[in-house]
């Protein structure tokens, strides 16, 4: 059904409220930014051609009908496909931290990297869960998190989003940042 | 936290984070919380923790950026077949080769790469049928703006005439559109492996790496870069010739391909690359002379060690970039298997100047990489060694520049220490150095301070000192969050205890100093070996001499090998060592180690420097144990003499030196000068230190032996009894000092007939020695004919066999025959040999013993009328 008249026509049911297509969107983006991330395989460098920006955009250009839908539309769907980015990530960290946990079966390099990235996973899932605590609290700065870690978006690319003026979003990003940085700390002792 | 509270906090936080200024910010906070100390405590915790929080983040950022990237490595896997597909689309390399290209008629296929495939070819035209290679490329020209630029760069790089660069001929575009380019035909192997196949030497190695920089060089100065410099592309013939393939080509590929088919550039190639490439070819930055000058450091490093610089093997794509761009590569000479020595310093400055992931910070030319080359080949001084020190400092700076930041705090403990020591001296000069902003210059004067503090106060005044200290300490500890600062402030403090006597306060000071330091600078860093220098002292201090020599040889090979240190700071290692050395009894090894360390500090420090005469004063203790008396005494002599011209009456140095020569003479039988310079050790070390410091009773013990030696016992009691009274609650029943002690009173039980004392406390000594020293270590061997000697006073010549045979032996291997306890060990077992019939070996043994303290002794000691008695005795 993937078809872009489709997809679009359902961002703009999602924007009248309908939680099924929501769910419907959010697992497009979801597979799409997954499939994108797989053709990106075949960049040579990886930190010029692949940013999570970049991803978001990318997913946006190839399910959405540009000339169907308003700045409102756009603005929902990258929430969405933020949203997804961060789904994609969680997920990908827990696969990680079970994999580790049945004992690999697949024998790693020993590498500080990989020790390090495996610590990673760890924190994303840690992050998850606070920032879930923090939307209860306030929900902008939570969306704000969203946009400014996970779909890596600039302060000024956020601001425009959230039609907020860059100087709030510094400071909102601001206390997120500590907010989440004394949760997280607290937890490690 | 319910909703209610945080939006009440987070509204000051808002306030407070759009005020500018630090000044309006504290006021808001005030007025906001007026009365409530809670929700003021709530929010400053909140502030502090945006401001802590930005490191972490940075950090989460980044490794967000590599947790992406290995999603996509995940789905390689599942994607491998899809790689294929797509491989597939590319012009096939097939079996089928063509039987021509363009002018050129085809022999035969001599290799297949990533980018295309080479063929042996002769141009049809050509009478000699001269052979040349052609490389024929995977990917397409497609417009006519690509073809005309891969033609633009081939007309320039066939202007490239050096005889090490295999020349461009010619290129072109094929029937089906591939591009093609006609070189010179190479008859020969890569670089390394043609080394490795000659078993080439240091300078063979050299010697061909300078026929590349050679070549590089002219290309450059042709301002042709050759982006691709790798073992495969550097071919040496027969004749030992290198030539490089391909300059230039890469630059000339990559122009001339659209977005696209860089895309569809097979991921397989790109890592072989990638192993040679440089960070700025990574991070796509702009590509220049010195991304050359960094593959020749790759290639150096490869040809001399045998290996690449970093482990790549069996990394992804995603891991292999982020190790190019972050990890510093390991030095050249760790790794090499036959050069290390010869690589050590120069080499490896030089090559990891050439890998530097800054391009500024590289060799700015081939040229002066092999300029570098020829200088150490002369044995001329290196730059990159210069350069080494230079980039390390402005590193360090660039790391300390926040506690230069946070003078604030020192300030407040410099007036504090100030107002106490300036209610002492007014001293004009001092004052104005309190200005100091630098922390490092703050450090050197707290400890200029305590220096010419603690010398001239008496144990009363010394407390209040400490009060300071403590003070000192609770303060840095609340460092939080600036770590180097609190490193810093923690050795300092350390080393004021260890200079205090206080040996464990001290060692847990520079113990945390050390974890901070570790965390943030890692073992191979001039301020984790520094505080490795200080540690390592505290340990001899504390007697544990063994844990001393293990971190301090771990310092000086660090100082060595990783870090290329010179002047004060590699003598301070040199001598912590020697005196780790000294103290294990390893006289052999201490002597060089004080030798070099002396050297050092006589040339940077000059010859009147208290460090080079400390120094001085240490190499003699060594010559004093290896028997070289008079050596030693015109050594200690000298060094008396300059201290006391240079350094007020009462200063520590002035009482070391007393000390050492009062000891000597001693042991060189001139008792009343000994005592006499003992004695004022002594006054001066009261008066320094207090009564209860572990130097006082050094010189207590010493003098204590010396009245034994001359027949005084009750003094020596006196004596032995005081040192043993600040000893052993000083430094536990365990510290090889007590034992030394021990070892004196139980002498002094031997003296006055009580040998079953004697025996006990020889015996406690003994497993001391045994355990803090060594076996073989002088003093256990001693205690052992000691422990004779007491069996031996008791008639019990079957228990003492033992000791006197094993003890002797020990002796004997450890001192020359020229040696004092080498004699006075065979006066010991002369007594037993006669005792059991062996009237022959004894009366050797004790001519023997006479010669040698004849040799030395000024004036007949007890010591010699003890052997002219025992001779009679047996006549």
């Amino acid at each position: 059904m993937s078809d872009k008249s489709d997809i679009t026509q359902l961002l703009l049911t999602v924007n009248k409220g309908d939680q099924d297509a929501y769910k419907k969107l959010f697992e497009l983006v979801y597979d799409e930014l997954r499939r994108i991330a797989n053709t990106q395989l075949n960049y040579e460098y990886s930190d010029h051609t692949f940013s999570k920006t970049e991803l978001v955009h990318e997913a946006y250009l190839k399910l959405i009908d540009q000339s169907k839908v308003d700045f409102n539309d756009r603005t929902h769907f990258y929430a969405i496909a933020a949203r997804s980015m961060r789904q994609l990530l969680v997920d990908y960290a827990r696969k990680k931290k079970a994999d580790k946990r049945g004992g690999g079966q697949k024998p790693l390099p020993l590498d500080e990297n990989i020790f390090h990235l495996r610590k990673h996973a760890e924190d994303i899932i840690e992050l998850d869960e606070h920032l879930e605590q923090l939307s209860q609290l306030d929900e902008r700065l939570g969306q704000i998190v969203e946009l400014r870690f996970f779909a890596g978006m600039s302060i000024d690319e956020t601001a425009k989003m959230l039609d907020l003026s860059a100087s709030t979003v510094n400071r909102d990003w601001a206390k997120a940042r500590g907010w989440l940085y004394q949760r997280l700390k607290s937890e490690h002792g | 936290m319910n909703k209610e509270r945080w939006n009440q906090i987070t509204d000051i936080v808002d306030e407070v984070l759009e005020a500018e200024g630090p000044s309006a910010k504290r006021k808001i906070l005030e007025a906001r919380c007026r009365n409530d100390e809670d929700l003021k405590k709530e929010v400053r915790k909140f502030l502090d923790s945006i401001e802590d929080s930005s490191e972490y983040w940075d950090s989460l950022f980044q490794s967000n950026r590599l947790f992406i990237g290995e999603i996509t490595d995940d789905y390689e896997n599942t994607l491998h077949e899809g790689l294929l597909e797509k491989a597939a689309t590319l012009p096939e390399i097939g079996d089928n080769i063509p039987d021509q290209i363009d002018l050129y008629r085809i022999k035969k296929r001599v290799g297949i790469g990533g980018m295309g495939e080479v063929y042996l070819v002769s141009r049809i035209d050509e009478k000699f049928n001269q052979n040349v290679a052609l490389k024929l490329m995977r990917h397409g020209v497609t417009s006519q703006d690509q073809a005309r630029r891969f033609e633009q760069e081939r007309t320039i790089l066939s202007s490239l005439n050096h005889p090490n660069i295999a020349r461009l001929l010619d290129g072109g575009i094929a029937e089906d559109g591939r591009s093609y380019y006609v070189m010179e035909y190479v008859d020969g192997i890569p670089i390394t492996e043609y080394c490795d196949k000659h078993g080439c030497n240091l300078e063979e190695r050299l010697n061909l790496f300078k026929q590349v920089c050679k070549a590089v060089q002219y290309a450059h100065s042709n301002f042709i870069v050759h982006r691709d410099l790798k073992p495969d592309n550097l071919l040496v013939n027969s004749e030992g010739v290198v030539k490089i393939l391909d300059f230039g080509i890469a630059k000339m590929i990559d122009d001339s391909l659209d977005e696209k088919s860089l895309l569809q550039t097979s991921s397989g190639y790109r890592m072989l690359s990638l192993k040679y490439s440089a960070p700025e070819q990574i991070t796509l930055d702009p590509i220049t002379t010195a991304t050359d000058v960094y593959s020749l450091g790759t290639l150096l490093f490869e040809l001399l060690t045998g290996s690449h610089p970093f482990h790549l093997k069996g990394k992804t794509l995603h891991e292999t970039e982020y190790i190019i761009r972050n990890r510093q590569p390991s030095y050249p000479s760790s790794v090499s298997p036959r050069w290390k020595a010869k690589l050590k310093g120069d080499i490896d400055a030089i090559i990891l100047k050439a890998l530097r992931k800054e391009s500024a910070e590289r060799y700015d030319s081939a040229q002066s990489m092999l300029d570098d080359i020829e200088r150490f080949e002369n044995s001329l001084p290196v730059t990159a060694r210069r350069d080494s020190m230079l980039y390390r400092s402005k590193k360090f700076i660039k790391r300390h520049s926040l506690s230069l930041m946070f003078s604030g705090f020192i300030l407040f403990l410099v007036v504090a220490f100030t107002l106490f020591y300036t209610q002492r001296i007014a001293d004009e000069k001092r004052i104005a150095e309190l200005q100091a902003q630098k922390a490092e210059q703050v450090t050197l004067f707290l400890m200029d301070m305590f220096e010419a503090n603690s010398p001239s106060q008496s144990a009363g005044e010394i407390i209040t000192a400490r009060d300071m200290l403590e003070r000192g300490e609770a303060e840095a500890a609340k460092l939080e969050g600036y770590p180097e600062l609190k490193a810093q402030m923690y050795e300092v403090i350390g080393e004021i205890y260890r200079r205090l006597g206080q040996y464990n306060k001290s060692e847990s000071l520079l113990r945390q100093s050390l974890t901070i330091r570790q965390e943030i600078y890692g073992n191979y860093h001039t301020e984790t070996v520094g505080t490795f220098d200080k540690l390592g002292l505290l340990l001899i201090n504390k007697g544990e001499f063994f844990a001393a020599d293990s971190l301090l040889s771990l310092a000086l090979n660090i100082r060595e090998s990783q870090l290329n240190s010179t002047g004060p700071d590699m003598a301070e290692t040199l001598s912590n060592l020697a005196f780790a050395r000294r103290r294990i009894g390893d006289s052999a090894n201490a002597e060089p180690l004080y030798r070099r360390s002396l050297e050092i500090r006589e040339e940077y420090l000059g010859r009147d420097h208290p460090s080079t005469i400390e120094n001085m004063s240490s190499l003699g203790v060594v010559l004093h144990y290896k028997a070289k008396y008079r050596e030693t005494e015109a050594l200690f002599r000298e060094i008396l003499e300059r201290r006391e011209s240079l350094l007020a009456p009462i200063h520590p140095d002035v009482a070391i030196s007393q000390n050492s020569l009062g000891a000597l003479l001693m042991n060189l039988g001139d008792y009343q000068e000994a005592d006499s310079l003992l004695n004022r050790a002594l006054t001066v070390r009261r008066k320094l230190y207090g009564n209860d410091h572990p130097f006082v009773a050094l010189t207590l013990n010493n003098l204590a032996i010396s009245h034994i030696e001359q027949g005084k016992l009750s003094e020596a009691q006196e004596y032995v009894n005081e040192a043993y009274r600040i000893r052993v609650p000083q430094l536990g029943h365990d510290h090889t000092n007590t034992a030394i002690t021990k070892f004196t009173i139980a002498k002094l039980m031997l003296e006055t007939n009580q040998p079953d004392s004697a025996i006990t406390l020889y015996k406690q000594a003994y497993q001391t020695f045994h355990d803090n020293l060594s076996p073989k270590h002088s003093l256990t061997a001693r205690t052992m004919v000691g422990i004779g000697s007491a069996y031996l006073a008791k008639n019990d010549l079957e228990s003492a066999a033992p000791y006197f045979e094993e003890g002797y032996k020990k002796v004997e291997a450890v001192h020359t025959e020229e040696s004092l306890e080498h004699a006075l060990a065979s006066i010991q077992y002369a007594a037993y040999l006669m005792q059991s019939g062996n009237k022959e070996q004894a009366d050797s043994m004790l001519k023997t013993a006479r010669r040698t303290l004849q040799s030395f002794e000024k004036k007949e000691s007890l010591r010699q009328e003890n052997i002219v008695t025992l001779l009679n005795q047996m006549n």
